[in-house]
């Protein structure tokens, strides 16, 4: 069995031995640790190479009980079984019979007050200077989980320099591994594009550059192999029947975003490394490509569900919006340039309340364009595009990265963030005019947004790790809440309309947050492995799993990088459908 | 005619040596740019790292050992040799080609002096 990435950094793990239990049930255990006492809220991970998931993950009770679905048949093979539980490392996994009864799993934890290898790298920036780690946060977390495992390593080898001045050392150590981040991640975006030497002294004098170096050595001046305190903080989203399932796609890839399309449902997952998206199939795990007939370099980043269950493709390089029938596998693209020539760079385009493709009554799909800090809007039935630069905002720099988007039900308005300069606002599509403007703390990050059915907009906010509820009908904003984790990095929301709540999925504190509106209650949905570095969350309509993807982009990064299916286990879709 | 003959005999058998070693010094350049050592170290310059010319320098007369330590200094970082910055470990390096790109290194000490 290959070793999934991310394993080593769980906790320990055994491989144990399944042998087959009589007919299809479910393969349950129970966790304990070496008190005997049960461990409520672990995941249960067991990995095996039969078809289906790579992975599937459960989570044990308040009474350590915890049960895998029967359907994935992992009694009959040899699995290997990890676990994440905060404050316990694991000893042994081993299987016991019930006198008469199926074959149980039992395993068995030791507490350990070092979190270092079950705790999200979020767990590093606890407490200290809030606005500091917001900008921190900002500059920083962007491709991988920080501190990574790698890179609390590095802090170890800068700790083994010999020499009195430690602050210089210190100083010098994080100097040298920023210049080297801002290299590999210059390469790293300029993929695709044409091919030119890096220019070492530009790369090397990245304008936040000293901040970062200011932040590290003053934050991480010694060794970083102890954490303790870490809780989720916050009531698990989970019952006996939430299950993950992830799927590891072929390297090397820089995944991003996943669907489910098609019938029988398949996952796409966007590659922004090359032209073409991966195709799963959920059930046998089997994974082919599918390329977009492009002529040059695409990269495709975000996904979006058509209204006829298409699938729409954006670009991460400035080339061509793509629409895929997925029934009948046709591809056609709409090349992206401003009415002048210049290059569009999009990142989202135009969705509704489900979370699926959404035009304004002319038919036409908008987008941010963050290459020019504009909304703008295609035409697909003839390619024509217009462009429209935001406005700049008071007291801030110009080019403000215009970022996330959503569109209000009656299709007049499309809401946009800029992430790089803390602003939101509107664009009234009959007028063509902005309208609204929000403006945040310049720190605050917020990133991609979604909008409900009764046009509340939703921002996450990147750097503070918050979110924004703004009633765009009144203008007025309903509130602003902390998450349990301030430095988890919210890189998404996404509205879930028959659950009436907000997904959040985070990219530095392996955790996905369900906000609740009706009570202001949030819970979380913790994922089985540390490095799940995560950005969009989709709803499938169908059954109300949840769509996702760990996805660091930097090759040198060992995070994980898989598609996954989440099925929250709460009978929310299946409670819908019963009531039609 | 001895001598042309020689010469010829000489010049076959120290071409394709000379070729070889140009192919290896190329496989090795492009082994390190896949490897992405240039971010850090370039032949001549000072860059985070010090330059392939400095530790090839340092090391040519212990060439044997070193190229076994340095594959393992590729694989796993470390510091306090070459100043005060660490070197990152590179976990992507599969460790036969750290051994070459070792090699690699080594080899770029001045001319005559291995």
């Amino acid at each position: 069995m290959g070793k999934l990435p991310g394993t080593a950094v769980i906790g320990l793990s055994a491989c144990l031995l399944l042998s087959a239990a009589a007919g299809a049930a479910p393969l349950s255990g129970e966790i304990r640790d070496l008190n005997g006492k049960p461990v409520a809220d672990a995941l249960i991970t067991l990995t095996s190479k039969l078809p289906g998931p790579t992975a599937t993950t459960v989570f044990s009770n308040a009474a350590g009980k915890f049960s895998f679905p029967a359907r994935d048949g992992l009694a009959a093979d040899a699995a290997t079984v990890s676990v994440r539980a905060l404050g316990y490392e694991l000893l042994e996994s081993t299987t016991h019979h019930r006198q008469a009864g199926p074959q149980d799993l039992l395993v068995i934890v030791k507490a350990t007050s070092n979190q270092n290898a079950t705790a999200p790298p979020s767990a590093w920036l606890a407490g200290g200077d809030r606005e500091a780690t917001s900008t921190f946060v900002l500059d920083c977390i962007g491709c991988h989980e920080v501190p990574a495992p790698q890179f609390r390593n590095y802090a170890n080898a800068i700790a083994d320099i010999p020499g009195s001045d430690r602050a210089t050392i210190a100083s010098h150590g994080w100097g040298a591994i920023v210049k080297y981040m801002n290299f590999i991640s210059a390469e790293e975006f300029s993929r695709g594009g044409e091919e030119k030497p890096l220019d070492a002294q530009n790369v090397y004098s990245v304008g936040n550059g000293e901040r970062v170096v200011s932040y590290l050595t003053q934050r991480f001046p010694g060794r970083m192999d102890h954490v303790s305190g870490y809780s989720w903080g916050a009531p698990l989203a989970v019952t006996p029947k939430t299950a993950i399932y992830e799927y590891e796609v072929p390297r090397p890839n820089a995944i991003r975003e996943a669907v489910l399309l098609g019938d029988p449902q398949q996952l796409y997952v966007a590659d922004v490394s090359s032209n073409h998206l991966f195709k799963v199939d959920p059930v046998t795990g089997q994974t082919s490509t599918v390329t977009i007939p492009w002529k040059g370099p695409v990269g495709p980043h975000s996904l979006h569900r058509g209204p006829d269950g298409s699938l729409w493709v954006a670009p991460f390089v400035t080339s061509a919006v793509s629409h895929l029938d997925v029934k009948t596998g046709a591809w056609q693209s709409f090349p992206m340039r401003t009415p002048e020539g210049k290059p569009v760079g999009i990142h989202d385009l135009s969705a509704g309340a489900a979370h699926t493709l959404l035009t304004d009554p002319q038919g036409h799909i908008w987008f941010s364009d963050i290459a020019n800090n504009s909304v703008g809007n295609l035409d697909p039935a003839n390619g024509k595009i217009e462009i429209y630069r935001a406005p700049e905002v008071p007291g801030r720099p110009g080019n403000g990265s215009l970022y996330g988007l959503a569109m209000s039900s009656d299709r007049e308005h499309v809401w946009y963030s800029q992430v790089a300069i803390g602003h939101f606002g509107s664009f009234n599509i009959k007028t063509r005019k902005f309208e609204d403007s929000v403006v945040l703390p310049m720190n605050s990050g917020p990133r991609r947004l979604a909008i409900s059915d009764d046009d509340i907009l939703y921002v996450p906010l990147y750097g503070s790790g918050q979110l924004i509820a703004y009633d765009t009908r009144n203008h007025k904003q309903l509130g602003i809440y902390d998450l349990p984790d301030r430095a988890s990095a919210p890189y998404a929301v996404t509205w879930d309309p028959v659950r009436k709540v907000v997904w959040i999925p985070t990219s530095n504190a392996d955790v996905i947050y369900r906000f609740n509106p009706a009570d202001k209650s949030i819970a979380a949905l913790p994922m089985p492995r540390t490095g799940a570095f995560l950005r969009m969350v989709d709803v499938d309509p169908r059954s109300g799993r949840l769509i996702t993807s760990y996805s660091n982009i930097v090759q040198q990064v060992h995070g994980p990088r898989m598609a996954l299916i989440i099925e929250p286990g709460d009978g929310a879709y299946q409670k819908k459908e019963l009531a039609r | 005619m001895k001598t042309p003959a020689l010469l010829s005999l000489l010049a076959g058998a120290l071409l394709p040596a000379l070729g070889a070693a140009q192919d290896a010094a190329a496989a090795g350049a492009a082994l390190a740019k896949a490897s992405r050592c240039y971010s850090c170290h370039d032949a001549t310059a000072q860059l985070i790292g010090p330059p392939y010319l400095a530790i090839a320098s340092r090391y040519r007369g212990d060439r044997s050992v070193m190229e076994v330590v340095l594959a393992r200094k590729i694989l796993l970082g470390g510091g306090g040799n070459w100043g005060d910055v660490p070197m990152v470990p590179n976990e992507h390096v599969k460790p036969a080609d750290a051994l070459k790109l070792a090699r690699w290194v080594l080899s770029q000490a001045p001319a005559g002096k291995n």
